[in-house]
């Protein structure tokens, strides 16, 4: 990740995260998030699906590929999103000081 | 490895996430509405207390009661938000979306909107006028709100939402205009502050609305609002209040110190912060999912509610009027309710954003 690591907030981190590396599962970004935060278990996990949820509807991310994997989501049959960012993400991005270090 | 499933199984439950997606913008939009029409309760009672009750007499005495209680108000919400983040153990999140001042900044101008400009507003116009007054006065805001989301990053504001959005407005001015009307013939010297504070609460909430929804595209909303509260308490508290401080000393720490020695104040206090704060809570939550527009001409469903939780507290009967604005009021929220679900999943006209939508999702890579 960037210089600025996890001193950044979950939207800034999930964002730089998938500035870098493309596209990627919700759980993926989940576990990454939550690994590198020091967090576990399903309410946080929710929490960054939630996270996920406002960055999708306000147009900063886009969906590219949905399936269903109970394995991934706690046992449960869940959908599950790969993301990617968009033009105005990164847009927004660069505005809100969070491209800095980025390695695109 | 990814397990292969009926595609159109994952089609049904990705059409039932981003529908509870909407689902869950309106609903916390709508908890907004409750809260918020329930805190002119305790805004308007704090009125008829020690030493604010003997405050109404002098146009200098009015804006410093005005401006004690917005302070105390902001102070109560901000440590209900201390206490509500710290329960979802977000405290963490708090200090480093705060550190993050390309994205904090936009908070605290969001707070000189909606502090010193609506809520100080807001007390000015429920003073001078009476709560009813200061209701309706920012019932207008919604339009405030989406035409500068929709100008400043390109919202999508549909034909159907506009016409919820008018509905709704036309609802709350039906509830009160009768009393306004009233208020407005009876009202004595001095009235026109209280008109003009009914005009800061319009703009001023507007204006937060869109200038948050551009904050929380990349934060948090409950740590965004904390941020906000932070913001407002600041202002107040190390810039205004010193100031009236010199200005008038003596007056002014009296004031504070009769005001939080009465009890009943910070029972008022108590109430104002735990209503007011979740409202926000609230409003803020519904942004980023349904967008300011919607979340906002939802949120004006306060009007209906603010006269329903009058009308428990004061046990005074609504009048027919209230009937027909609240139907209205109703029937607008419904409007933007219903809209198709597809318009609703992004709520930015962002090029990348329109092609995702417009494609078949079953399951596999488009």
């Amino acid at each position: 990740m960037t210089t600025t690591g996890t001193a950044l907030h979950f939207k800034g981190y999930m964002l730089q995260m998938l500035a870098e590396r493309g596209e990627l599962w919700d759980h993926e970004i989940a576990g990454a998030v939550m690994r590198d935060y020091g967090l576990a278990g399903a309410y946080w996990h929710g929490t960054i699906r939630l996270l996920l949820t406002d960055l999708f509807s306000g147009g900063l991310i886009d969906e590219v590929e949905t399936t269903v994997d109970p394995d991934k989501s706690f046992g449960k049959e869940k959908i599950l999103f790969k993301f990617r960012l968009t033009d105005f993400g990164r847009e927004r991005m660069a505005q809100s000081g969070l491209m800095t270090g980025v390695n695109a | 490895m990814t397990v292969q499933i009926d595609p159109q199984r994952v089609k049904a439950l990705r059409d039932d996430y981003r529908n509870q997606q909407v689902r869950w913008g309106f609903i916390w939009a709508l908890w907004c509405a409750v809260l918020w029409g329930a805190w002119y309760v305790p805004g308007e009672a704090i009125y008829f207390e020690a030493p604010f009750a003997t405050m109404l007499e002098t146009t200098g005495d009015f804006l410093l009661a005005a401006a004690v209680i917005t302070t105390l108000n902001a102070v109560a919400v901000l440590l209900a938000m201390f206490v509500w983040v710290a329960t979802l153990g977000k405290m963490g999140e708090y200090q480093r979306t705060m550190r993050q001042v390309k994205i904090s900044r936009w908070f605290a101008g969001g707070a000189v909107c909606g502090g010193p400009m609506a809520i100080f507003g807001t007390f000015l116009a429920i003073g001078y006028l009476g709560a009813a007054f200061g209701a309706v006065a920012a019932l207008l805001y919604p339009i405030v709100g989406s035409i500068a989301a929709k100008v400043w990053y390109h919202e999508n504001i549909t034909r159907r939402a506009a016409m919820g959005i008018g509905v709704v407005v036309l609802g709350g001015v039906v509830i009160f205009a009768p009393g306004i009307l009233a208020e407005m013939t009876g009202a004595g010297d001095g009235a026109w502050l209280g008109y003009l504070g009914g005009a800061m609460a319009m703009f001023g909430w507007g204006l937060e609305g869109a200038i948050a929804g551009r904050a929380l595209d990349v934060s948090d909303p409950d740590v965004g609002l904390t941020i906000r509260f932070t913001a407002e308490v600041f202002y107040w508290v190390v810039l205004v209040t010193p100031v009236l401080l010199l200005v008038n000393g003596e007056r002014v720490a009296g004031v504070f110190a009769d005001a939080l020695s009465n009890p009943i104040n910070l029972l008022w206090l108590g109430l104002m912060g735990l209503t007011f704060g979740f409202c926000y809570v609230a409003w803020y939550k519904s942004f980023p999912l349904i967008g300011v527009g919607r979340g906002q001409a939802i949120a004006a469903l306060y009007g209906p509610f603010a006269v329903i939780w009058l009308t428990i507290f004061t046990l005074e009967l609504p009048a027919a009027n209230f009937l027909l604005g609240g139907l209205l009021a109703v029937v607008g929220s419904f409007i933007m309710y219903t809209e198709k679900r597809d318009v609703l999943e992004v709520i930015r006209a962002v090029p990348a954003a329109k092609t995702a939508t417009g494609a078949a999702r079953t399951g596999g890579q488009r």
